[in-house]
């Protein structure tokens, strides 16, 4: 099982608050099945989350430095969710924010709310250098709805839903989402956006999909 | 959110009878041109997606196969689409040229098409405000100067004001209609609020016509 999506990375954004617990939570994620892990720290100016790339890949030397000593059988990668903005894009240039690992998926998010970028631009101008945007936990724009779904993926972007979403937490109306789009066959991804220490849902995720649909989309 | 989705057919099918439309639509505006130079053209039509962006696209194409000079102005400041027509990244552009003094000839895109490019850059808080500076005026009379032939997408005339007043500093207009879309009364309307600011009109492309519909007449050109 992959992740593609987590707030591992100790002490980057508001994800994991030490090193411990980024331990902690490689730990829940072994034991859930993840082979894969990519730290995914926030990249979001508004909200003064600017952690470059040079910080972020020394503290994620050091946790895999840990990580292998302690011999867990899991990969980490580095990667980065990027809040777009228009600068975004010259970011990306400067690579101040990278894709994730060394593939050319780009992880990003949006508002929620009606101050939102359009996201047709931002998928096209994303896609325009070269890279593919993986739009984060897809089902938390409430703006956006299955005419949207389908039209991100026809300009070449990629989808991903939380998997707490998947098990109804924190509501109902994102579990609903979730569900339509994974019949519709639009999601690409489940991942855990993980911040703290706690359940990743990743195995109850999976498990419900099989049971729902008939075959796991957990990556 | 919506999808858009523009296709030169000047370049990808040269020898289709829509690429011998717009090689008409060339030769119409030279032919007007014989008095009166036609060097700014502005494209603009009544109402939303009637057909402005792919006419403008096309035409310039038109001009690059005759090894014109020529360059695309994105003036339709709101809702911007020519980016989205030569898959280019919109992040600099007239914006930059306005707000910031860049020199334009940094922004400016030189496609693989021999069209050159001017995109918008980022949003503008008042465009008609922008549109009607002399900063704008001057831009484009230095690219007067360099350019054989401007295309000058715009806005629809019926949604805001800022085509009317591209108008006043253009040469010529070319008027996009949607067959089957564009609603008779909104086209009137449109051309009349034009004419009333003494735009001078080349004269109208009826875009979304299936030219297929009528093989035995295009025949001729579509055998080679």
């Amino acid at each position: 099982m992959i992740d593609i999506h987590t707030h591992i990375l100790p002490q980057v954004d508001d994800g994991s608050p030490n090193l411990e617990t980024s331990i902690f939570m490689i730990e829940e994620a072994v034991k859930s099945g993840v082979t894969d892990l990519f730290c995914t720290p926030h990249f979001y100016r508004l909200k003064n989350y600017r952690s470059s790339f040079s910080h972020n890949q020394a503290v994620f030397n050091e946790l895999q430095t840990v990580v292998q000593a302690k011999g867990y059988p899991i990969r980490l990668y580095l990667g980065s969710e990027i809040f777009y903005t228009i600068e975004t894009i010259q970011d990306l240039r400067d690579k101040t924010v990278i894709p994730l690992g060394q593939s050319k998926l780009v992880l990003l998010e949006f508002s929620t709310g009606d101050d939102h970028e359009d996201l047709g631009e931002a998928i096209h101008n994303v896609r325009s250098l070269g890279f593919i945007p993986v739009m984060a936990h897809m089902e938390r724009y409430r703006y956006a709805g299955d005419k949207d779904w389908a039209i991100v993926k026809k300009m070449g972007a990629l989808i991903q839903v939380n998997a707490a979403s998947v098990l109804g937490i924190p509501n109902r109306s994102y579990q609903k989402k979730v569900l339509k789009m994974i019949k519709q066959g639009l999601v690409d991804f489940v991942a855990s956006d993980i911040h703290q220490f706690r359940s990743n849902h990743l195995l109850e995720a999976s498990l419900m999909i099989q049971k729902k649909f008939g075959f796991s989309m957990v990556e | 959110m919506e999808y858009f989705e523009y296709r030169n057919v000047v370049i990808e099918s040269p020898y289709s009878p829509e690429a011998e439309a717009y090689r008409k639509l060339e030769l119409n505006i030279a032919m007007m041109s014989i008095d009166k130079k036609t060097q700014v053209i502005q494209c603009t039509s009544p109402t939303p997606e009637d057909g402005k962006t792919t006419t403008a696209i096309n035409l310039a194409a038109v001009y690059a196969e005759k090894k014109k000079k020529v360059i695309i102005l994105d003036f339709d400041l709101r809702r911007p689409k020519i980016h989205r027509a030569f898959h280019s990244v919109n992040d600099r552009g007239f914006y930059d040229y306005i707000t910031d003094d860049v020199d334009y000839h940094e922004l400016i895109i030189h496609d693989e098409s021999h069209i050159d490019l001017l995109l918008t850059g980022r949003h503008f808080s008042f465009p008609h405000i922008v549109l009607e500076s002399h900063k704008t005026l001057d831009l484009v009379e230095k690219l007067r100067q360099e350019y054989e032939y401007i295309i000058v997408d715009s806005p629809p005339v019926l949604s805001v004001n800022d085509s009317t007043i591209i108008s006043n500093f253009v040469d010529g207009i070319v008027y996009v209609i949607a067959y089957n879309k564009t609603k008779k009364e909104d086209a009137k309307i449109a051309l009349s609020q034009l004419q009333k600011n003494n735009a001078r009109i080349l004269g109208t492309v009826f875009a979304n016509v299936d030219v297929r519909k009528n093989k035995s007449y295009y025949s001729y050109h579509t055998e080679k």
